[in-house]
């Protein structure tokens, strides 16, 4: 562990809130959520991405780092799209063509998605091993 | 090493922000007419190349749209129309005299949460009134400004409270509680009030006012099976909660005046508050200054004259179609098979069966009540009644039935004379202020058609007494009188028969003795139809009535009369597919007066759809014609300027359809898809017509007025405003206030840019659970006929279309997707349809929104029966047929039930609703196309035709000339978005590029 560094670090947390991200789509998929099959084909290739910068630096780990981050981004805006109309409706107390309930775990996802993108942004400004 | 960990960080910002920029532009694009909407954003203007003139064709009966004194009376006339319809709208109960209040009587405690949270309107479209808005008078502020002091200690605890009933005002918010539908728990309970004592010991004791609400929403109907506060005893959302109990019993310690206002949209059992109470008062919801009326009623400086348009049961759950709807809605007994074979997406899970047929409100209550009297159909039998009775008893039965409603004076009503004419009933009423105090009498005016043989016989159901027609005095002082002139369509009398004709079907009047008769409710009316009958109170009448108030004529059979509509189309059978036992013979059974206890719904009835029924369920069935035209022979005549225009158009009639086919034709076949495109921001057909906003809403059309005022130091747009629940409205039985109302939510929409305003909400009270209830207008669908027609006509001369809602069966919200509603054609004519009637066929009204439900086993939208058959041949009404909410996300997807686009564009549904990009019509066209099918073409060019027409019809039209162009704008979002992904992937790209070059020996700064 003594040649980790800051980077290391900020891609395991990365990849913990990732794999966070990934357990709640799964529950709110469960709960009548509409999940974006390539949502998770993304969210599953971004945790692959942040576990490849667990091996410290090697030639492609700044290029996964990015792809990583890309991926995320793309995870968080469809968990947005996917979760406008709860969202929405759940501002207004109705519900009309969304699950205003689960707008909450549309907020949860988004905010966890988001954490995960800026950690996985710094990982990839610092130096994965020593 | 630091060089390539700065681009690989700044290529990864930069990547996060292209791939924001790349998604979020589809996002916004796919949800334009909601961002531009909430922007106030135009994406096309208006160019006037030639001498203009006059343009406003459709102008605002207050002055000049550029004027704000004319904004602001638009405002007050707005206002002063939401208290009166509270004025004449809310409906006295009950009273023993305490009100109104004395002038001495000036010092009040506000008690239940309700009085500091009130339901200012129900959770849906339109204006959001709450508490500290704009134009916003609450509770407190209306009767300060009637002279009463308030307890103020207790008005800021119960503000101070945490307890949280549905949301109502705001909407839920960010954590905020959404309306569930459930009344436990929504009141503080009795430790709290208990500990409040000390704040009217002293003062504020002439009276207590308890204010109780229920809140439904657009999605959430009130639960038939809710639980207590305790959460587990199981009691109707409708019913007295303990804490609500608790508080009554308090206060009736407490105070010797006890004052109940009911803000509840529906109808609470309210005969477990009767022995708490001095006087009873529903109020519905008040919008932005119904409260003021309140307090006005409560001070007496007005009497009160509204009366009810629901019937007040003792039992919420007595009404027979509570054992299929709303919260006990059953499913298909074989809902896994349907899933699996159809998928979860055609929304197939849910059945309800109207088992109740045309007994609906008091058409079950009374009918029952009058076979009672009269010994037939087993009426008395225990089946339906209250839980323990061993009979059925009307007393027992029903608090306050349609029609009541008290006053602060008391009225002789005389049936002067009533002429039968051919096709109408002319009856006048002389009514007599025989009280002390000035005040406004309503004339009910009811009927009785027989039900003899040939009906028992036929299956021809009949109400024992139905509204016919009313009219409303204006302010008679003490001693005066005024007669009033009631006319009724003989239509309204005829009943559907579905065997006529050797099963053909129409409309038949009935062989028999006819009754008129008015009364102070359905109820007074019937007993005094039962006594020109020869009934009294001996034969179990619950008073005697008086035969002088009923008139009696006879009249033969008549099949004929009634057996065509608009164009001598016939009016026949159409929907014996939504019979359920059209599909498995036997599976339902209707209620009948011909047997009250073998026909009284007491279970839930479902089936196992057949594959045949799974098939329709599907979606599936538009084939292209055989004698389709190809897709190019309708596509070679677009694209031909004929130099028509909206200006030109608006006065072209649409039986000339080869101008309009001329206009359509100067677009291109990629434009129609917009024509299909209606949301609250709707695009530009090319450049026939500009984008256009529209109104939603049946107390509030939305929006915003174009000229700020100040408020709390800011200036800011008003918004439009939100006028009382559509069941003050109603109860108010005043047409000169519906056509009113009608008026001024038409100039909120003209004033707003809005071409259309969804404003008349025309299902019906089907139960009291119903969550939109307070958005539709009567249990009663003739009062919704009738009430309708007024105010449609109004808002139609505005420049704002008058569109009715939701065409129909949106009986229920739980499960309202693509519920499947069962019913017979008697049922459906005379109930649902015949409410949606009067706003449509008579008073045609511009557009429509269709329901969520489906008829039998199809989507209303995707009913051919009912939206070509009944709406444009037999009631040949012209204007645009829109979905409900069916938007299209990101991406139109095939299947699902809201996506079966060609099959709903073949019924003769023209728009989808919300569907802001016309990714529908973008489908349809494409389908077209793919397959060569120059017949979807067609009904695209028809669509655009429908659309347009309703278009240049509208205020729309103001500022275009002959002579003017549209040109479209690019919204500044757009190129926002555009601009961000051209820096992003550019910076992306020369970050990757930097990062590539670091990592090349000798070129990077590597150590």
């Amino acid at each position: 562990m003594k040649s980790k560094a800051a980077g290391f670090y900020f891609a395991c947390i990365a990849a913990v809130l990732a794999v966070a991200t990934l357990v709640i789509t799964l529950v709110y998929g469960g709960r009548g959520g509409q999940v974006n099959t390539l949502a998770v084909v993304a969210l599953v290739a971004a945790i692959v991405c942040l576990v490849s910068l667990f091996f410290g630096e090697r030639i492609w780990t700044d290029f996964t780092g990015i792809i990583a981050a890309a991926l995320l981004a793309f995870v968080l805006m469809r968990v947005l799209t996917d979760g406008v109309w709860n969202i929405a409706e759940s501002i207004n107390g109705i519900q009309m063509v969304g699950h205003p309930e689960l707008a909450g775990m549309n907020i949860l996802m988004a905010g966890v998605n988001l954490a995960a993108i800026v950690v996985t942004i710094l990982a990839c400004f610092t130096k994965k091993s020593k | 090493m630091r060089n390539s960990k700065l681009w690989s960080g700044l290529a990864s910002i930069f990547a996060v922000i292209l791939v924001i920029a790349i998604l979020g532009q589809a996002l916004a694009v796919a949800n334009a007419s909601y961002i531009n909407s909430a922007l106030g954003i135009s994406t096309t203007q208006v160019v006037q190349t030639g001498e203009s003139g006059d343009t406003t064709y459709y102008k605002s009966s207050f002055g000049d749209f550029d004027d704000p004194a004319a904004q602001a009376a638009l405002l007050a006339a707005s206002f002063e129309q939401n208290i009166n319809e509270m004025r004449e709208g809310a409906a006295l109960l009950y009273n023993n005299g305490a009100l109104p209040l004395s002038s001495s009587e000036t010092s009040v405690s506000l008690f239940g949460h309700a009085a500091v949270d009130p339901l200012f309107q129900g959770s849906s479209a339109g204006t959001k009134a709450s508490d500290g808005a704009l134009n916003v008078v609450n509770l407190r502020q209306a009767l300060e400004a009637q002279g009463f002091e308030v307890n103020g200690a207790l008005w800021d605890a119960l503000k101070a409270q945490p307890t949280s009933r549905a949301s109502g005002g705001d909407g839920g918010g960010w954590g905020g509680p959404a309306p569930t539908g459930s009344a436990a728990n929504t009141e503080e309970n009795k430790a709290f009030y208990e500990g409040q004592k000390g704040t009217w010991a002293s003062a504020y004791r002439d009276a207590a006012i308890v204010v109780f609400t229920r809140e439904g929403a657009e999605g959430t109907d009130l639960i038939m099976n809710d639980t207590d506060d305790d959460g587990t005893t199981p009691m109707s959302s409708l019913a007295l909660h303990q804490n609500e109990k608790d508080l009554l019993a308090l206060v009736r310690e407490e105070f010797d005046k006890v004052i109940v206002l009911l803000n509840s949209p529906y109808q609470m059992e309210v005969h477990e508050i009767l022995p708490y109470c001095d006087a009873m008062l529903f109020i519905g919801t008040p919008g932005h200054q119904g409260f003021t009326g309140v307090a006005e009623i409560l001070k007496g400086a007005v009497n009160p004259s509204g009366h009810l348009v629901d019937t007040y049961a003792t039992s919420s759950l007595s009404a027979p179609a509570t054992v299929n709807s709303g919260t006990n809605t059953p499913k298909f007994a074989n809902v896994d098979e349907i899933n699996s074979i159809i998928g979860s997406d055609e929304c197939s899970e849910y059945i309800s069966f109207q088992a109740e047929s045309i007994y609906i409100g008091y058409r079950y209550y009374e009918t029952r009540y009058a076979d009672a009297v009269m010994g037939q159909g087993n009426a008395t039998a225990a089946a339906g009644a209250l839980p323990g009775a061993s009979s059925w008893n009307y007393a027992d039965e029903v608090q306050f039935p349609f029609g009541f409603g008290l006053s602060y004076t008391t009225f002789e009503q005389k049936l002067d004379s009533v002429d039968v004419g051919e096709d109408e009933i002319t009856a006048k009423v002389t009514v007599t202020n025989t009280g002390d105090v000035a005040g406004k009498s309503v004339v009910q005016l009811y009927a009785q058609t027989p039900y003899g043989e040939y009906e028992k016989s036929h299956a021809v159901e009949k109400s024992a007494v139905q509204l016919a027609g009313f009219a409303k005095t204006g302010m008679l002082e003490p001693g005066a009188s005024e007669t009033v002139t009631v006319t009724v369509d003989k239509y309204l009398l005829a009943s559907y028969d579905m065997s006529a004709h050797n099963g053909e079907g129409s409309y038949i009047l009935s062989d028999g003795d006819y009754y008129l008769a008015i009364g102070n409710d359905v109820h007074d009316a019937l007993n005094n139809i039962l006594a020109a009958q020869g009934y009294t109170s001996a034969d179990g009448m619950t008073a005697d009535g008086d035969s002088a108030k009923a008139h009696t004529w006879k009249q033969s059979f008549d099949d004929e009369k009634y057996r065509t509509g608009e164009n001598d189309v016939p009016v026949i059978n159409q929907f014996e597919d939504c019979d359920l036992n059209y599909w498995i013979e036997g599976a339902g059974t209707y209620l009948s007066r011909s047997d009250w206890e073998g026909t009284y719904p007491t279970e839930q009835t479902t089936v196992a759809a057949t594959q045949e029924m799974m098939d329709i369920l599907d979606g599936e069935w538009y084939e292209k014609p055989a004698d389709a035209p190809s897709y190019s022979e309708v596509a070679a005549k677009f694209g031909v300027d004929s130099g028509l225009n909206l200006a030109i158009m608006k006065d072209v009639p649409l039986s000339d359809r080869e101008t309009w086919l001329q206009f359509i034709y100067q677009l291109q076949p990629e434009d129609l898809p917009n024509a299909t495109a209606e949301s609250f921001s709707c695009p530009a057909v090319g450049d026939l017509s500009p984008s256009f906003g529209v109104g939603d809403g049946c107390d509030s059309v939305g929006g915003t007025l174009p000229h700020t005022v100040e408020f709390n130091g800011e200036q800011v747009n008003p918004p439009t405003t939100r006028y009382c629940s559509k069941i003050i409205l109603t109860g108010t039985w005043n047409t000169e206030l519906y056509a009113n109302r009608g008026k001024l939510m038409g100039e909120d929409g003209l004033w707003s840019g809005f071409m259309i305003n969804y404003s008349l909400g025309g299902d019906l009270h089907r139960t009291p659970f119903g969550g939109r209830n307070y958005e539709y207008m009567s249990e009663c669908p003739t009062m919704s006929y009738l009430a309708a027609i007024p105010e449609t006509e109004a808002m139609e001369k505005t420049g704002a279309h008058m569109g009715t809602k939701h065409f129909c069966n949106n009986d229920q919200e739980f499960y309202r997707e693509g519920v499947a509603c069962f019913f017979n054609e008697q049922a459906f004519r005379e109930g649902n349809l015949r409410a949606f009637e009067g706003g449509l066929r008579v008073a045609k009204a511009g557009g429509l929104m269709q329901s969520f439900a489906r008829m039998g086993l199809k989507w209303t939208s995707a009913s051919y029966a009912l939206n070509t058959t009944v709406l444009r041949n037999e009631w040949a009404w012209t204007g645009a047929i829109d979905t409900d909410a069916a938007p299209c996300f990101d991406a139109y997807v095939d299947g699902g039930y809201k996506n079966h686009a060609a099959e709903v564009l073949a019924a003769g549904t023209q728009e989808w609703c919300l569907d802001g990009v016309g990714g529908h019509g973008q489908w349809v066209l494409q389908k077209a196309k793919d397959t060569d099918d120059g017949n979807l073409l067609n009904l695209l060019i028809e669509a655009a035709i429908s659309w347009e027409y309703a278009i240049s019809r509208s205020g729309i039209t103001n500022g275009i000339d002959a002579n003017a162009t549209i040109i479209h704008i690019t919204p500044w979002w757009q190129t926002a978005f555009t601009g961000a992904i051209i820096a992003s992937g550019v910076l992306t790209a020369a970050c990757v590029i930097l990062l590539v070059v670091s990592k090349v020996p000798g070129k990077g700064k590597e150590n």
